[in-house]
């Protein structure tokens, strides 16, 4: 800047100009507008001191901000990781699989724990209605030896078959629900 | 996007594809991590995320938008996330901020200390974000206007007006009644 300029320094630019002034700087300002922009500064002290302070800054800035460098191992390590996401995928790719296996089998143990179930319900309902038969012939004369009462004999028969008929629609339910296989035996 | 791997990329040879895109995108990766987080380390982790990211959803990327701006947009996905992690949020606005002078003291390289640098670069510090982005990603890419609007996803007209508004107020800072004032 020369002595002449020091006296703008700081007054700033033509308004109509400063952004030009920077792209000039920058060497970006489109060509056809290089020589309007240069005529321009010839003539304007505030512009060319503009200029100048932008130039300066534009060094400064340049050999200030540091110029970083990813470290020499970066590519080495990327692959490394890189390395192990692919080994990693055909695993989680052989977990899924397996997962699917595995749903399938509970699948089939479901399908098969209802067929089960049903027998146990019948054993169970057979059970039950033996018991209910023991204590239907033996409970009527007792009772009507103590409260004088008819004996039970007749619908005992509908007794024995409700209590099979609840025993057996209760019990696949109650299988169900229940978590382990074990009890499959 | 160059056009090799725009082939390996319709051909679905993403691993092919995946190997020119880091030496053609590792270093503005980078250098994006770094105006953001402003920190050597910090960056090039996020650098190694961001690639990595890139990989693995490389097999869903459609074309619709440009690589560049996809991988872009990811990296900056990364460092907010690394920056939220940081919390509490440390104000670089403040340059009178014991973090703000140990963030310019962080960024200040070379076994030298120059006070005129040391204390440009806390005037960068006291610009906007955006405008701090830009600065430091003109001054990385080589003056180019066309690169921080790609990386930084602006027109550029809005780049060159970030950069303009960055300079003049940092040459209106430099002067020595301005920083006495400040």
């Amino acid at each position: 800047m020369n002595n002449s300029d020091l006296a703008y320094a700081g007054l700033g630019p033509c308004e109509e100009h400063e952004f030009e002034l920077v792209e000039l700087v920058d060497g970006a300002l489109a060509a056809e507008r290089v020589m309007a922009v240069q005529q321009h500064l010839e003539g304007c002290g505030r512009c060319r001191a503009f200029v100048h302070e932008m130039r300066a800054i534009d060094a400064s800035l340049a050999g200030a901000l540091p110029q970083v460098r990813l470290s020499a191992d970066f590519d080495a390590r990327l692959q490394e990781r890189i390395a192990q996401l692919a080994r990693a995928v055909p695993k989680e790719a052989a977990r899924a699989a397996a997962e699917d296996e595995y749903r399938s089998i509970l699948r089939e143990l479901r399908r098969g724990l209802t067929w089960r179930a049903a027998l146990n319900a019948a054993s169970a309902g057979a059970v039950g209605a033996a018991l209910a038969f023991g204590i239907g012939a033996v409970a009527p004369a007792a009772l009507q030896s103590t409260a004088g009462l008819e004996p039970l004999a007749g619908p005992l028969g509908l007794y024995v078959a409700g209590i099979a008929v609840v025993g057996g629609l209760l019990a696949p339910r109650l299988l169900r629900r229940s978590p382990g296989l074990p009890m499959l035996g | 996007m160059g056009t090799a791997i725009e082939e390996h990329l319709a051909a679905g040879r993403h691993a092919r594809a995946f190997d020119l895109i880091v030496p053609e995108y590792k270093d503005r990766v980078f250098r994006l991590a770094w105006t953001m987080l402003k920190n050597r380390a910090a960056a090039e982790d996020a650098t190694q995320e961001t690639l990595v990211r890139v990989w693995k959803a490389l097999p869903g990327f459609d074309g619709r938008a440009q690589l560049g701006t996809w991988i872009y947009a990811i990296t900056r996905n990364t460092c907010l996330m690394e920056l939220r992690k940081r919390r509490p949020t440390v104000s670089f606005d403040d340059p009178d901020s014991h973090e703000a002078q140990a963030a310019a003291a962080s960024v200040a390289t070379g076994p030298a200390s120059d006070p005129e640098r040391d204390n440009l670069l806390r005037l960068v510090e006291t610009l906007p974000a955006n405008q701090q982005e830009a600065v430091r990603l003109f001054y990385l890419e080589e003056r180019s206007y066309e690169a921080v609007a790609e990386v930084l996803g602006m027109p550029l007209g809005t780049v060159k007006n970030l950069l303009f508004r960055a300079r003049k107020r940092l040459a209106e800072l430099a002067r020595p009644d301005e920083v006495e004032a400040a």
